[in-house]
């Protein structure tokens, strides 16, 4: 990939990549290394993409693979806190927050289709691609994450 | 229940609209592009820890230089082994790594009218060497092997747990290792129903300090130091009946290893799978428990000092993996040249 692809590659999906790297990570700095490991390995990689959008979805999927490689060294525990990303955030409000932080409280996992749905979009046999798993697992990860937080948004 | 599924999803995305990478990520990330070669050259870390770079250096040179305070006084030859950042030492056992979710094999072997069960795990061998004029460092194993997912890194590929690797030709000029032979081999190989093919299996391996011009960092670079200790259980070992029974209620049950592995969203039961985890827990403790280490190292003058550790479960870590701990079992003893 030439530098003005990469650059305009980076400028157009930086926030996307970071933002689905946000919602599987533990703290800023995690996160911040998951995006900059994956556009790294984007500079790097022979794969011919069929569009921007395929690009995308390997960028979102190498990140989110990043930040599994982060767990497996399982030293770091705790969850993003928007508190953490104050100063880069705009103004949130008090529901905003509270669904933020039960999100970030349920397991990467689910973190992981929960954003990949309700976020990007993605359908369930898109999510299913991305993150290497039986489309019936990224179903079951959905039901179970929003039941989950269904419970706890009303205990509050 | 749509009507509340629009909610979220509207909820959500307003949260995460709201939220931008920093104009110092931004920076780093699209210079990147401006600048590979400085990049690629003169580091062995990829991506963020090469833009970082300057800091690591920084860190390293600190670490060093309190390491050398510690350990090295008058110039002498010393070294410790730490797991994920931590010192090993003492009777402590320090936090190694997380057992991967549905990492390992099992399976059922008969020989003559007995039936045999066994099972293999895998866990990232996340320990370092650092000290003051080290020339190598060999890792031994005893009831177990090292497994590296490749033995030549050709190019960027995908590893069976989806985790893809960078190109780092500089593993192969500084890493030799042995391959393991007996009965290290069965554990991997035979129990898996793999070949060694593409996976190297290794007894020992050793990592030359001079060619590594640094020190070898698994927690710096994990992408770039998988190895993996791989331990085995058989049914016919030497085992107590609890564990007897977990592996007969829980891994060889009616549903089998694969419906009920750690991480696995197929089980519906969440009172079950507590029990399948502590079941994991009792056999992996069992498993690793027999697993022991020694690292050999040769300081620059030619003499050499040991350590050796061993391995256990510690607790269950919040993703639901199972933490392996070390510690060190014999301080050895230093010998002269």
């Amino acid at each position: 990939m030439d530098k003005a692809e990469y650059e305009r590659i980076a400028e157009r999906y930086i926030d996307a990549v970071y933002r689905a790297v946000l919602s599987c990570s533990k703290n800023k700095i995690d996160a911040e290394d998951a995006v900059q490991n994956a556009f790294y390995k984007l500079l790097k990689t022979d794969t011919k993409f069929n569009g921007d959008e395929h690009i995308r979805k390997w960028l979102i999927r190498v990140a989110m693979n990043e930040c599994r490689s982060v767990w497996r060294s399982a030293r770091i525990r705790g969850v993003i806190s928007l508190d953490e990303l104050e100063g880069e955030a705009e103004y949130f409000d008090e529901s905003e927050r509270d669904l933020f932080n039960e999100v970030m409280r349920l397991p990467q996992k689910y973190r992981a289709v929960i954003h990949l749905y309700y976020y990007e979009g993605y359908t369930c046999g898109e999510i299913a691609g991305i993150l290497k798993i039986k489309e019936s697992a990224v179903q079951t990860r959905l039901m179970r994450a929003r039941s989950r937080l269904k419970e706890r948004m009303k205990e509050e | 229940m749509s009507e509340g599924r629009d909610e979220l999803k509207m909820m959500y995305g307003g949260i995460f609209d709201k939220l931008h990478a920093s104009d110092g990520l931004r920076e780093k990330v699209i210079n990147a592009g401006s600048e590979p070669s400085s990049i690629k050259s003169g580091s062995r870390r990829k991506g963020a820890t090469y833009i970082k770079a300057a800091s690591a250096v920084a860190a390293c040179l600190a670490v060093f230089i309190i390491c050398s305070a510690i350990f090295g006084t008058g110039g002498k030859n010393s070294f410790v082994l730490t797991a994920s950042a931590s010192e090993l030492g003492g009777e402590a056992t320090v936090e190694m790594a997380a057992i991967r979710p549905v990492g390992g094999s099992s399976g059922n072997t008969v020989s003559g009218e007995d039936e045999e069960q066994h099972v293999t795990a895998n866990v990232p061998f996340m320990v370092e060497c650092r000290g003051k004029n080290i020339s190598s460092v060999t890792y031994t194993i005893k009831n177990g092997s090292f497994v590296f997912p490749f033995d030549t890194i050709k190019k960027e590929f995908e590893d069976d747990y989806r985790r893809s690797y960078p190109n780092e030709a500089r593993i192969t000029d500084s890493i030799s290792a042995k391959k393991a032979v007996g009965k290290d081999k069965w554990i991997y190989s035979v129990y898996s129903g793999m070949t060694s093919e593409g996976y190297g299996e290794y007894s020992s391996y050793t990592i030359d300090y001079g060619a590594q011009s640094g020190i070898a960092s698994y927690s710096d670079m994990p992408e770039l130091f998988p190895i993996d200790i791989v331990a085995g259980l058989s049914s016919k070992d030497d085992i107590s009946e609890n564990v007897k029974s977990a592996f007969s209620d829980y891994i060889f049950g009616s549903s089998g290893f694969s419906d009920y592995a750690l991480g696995s969203d197929d089980t519906e039961n969440e009172r079950y799978a507590e029990d399948v985890m502590q079941a994991f827990k009792m056999i992996y403790d069992e498993m690793f428990g027999r697993v022991t280490v020694r690292a050999d190292v040769t300081f620059n003058d030619g003499t050499t000092d040991s350590k050796t550790m061993s391995f256990s479960c510690m607790d269950a870590s919040e993703e639901g993996g199972i933490v392996i701990g070390a510690r060190i079992v014999d301080e050895g003893g230093r010998d002269a040249a």
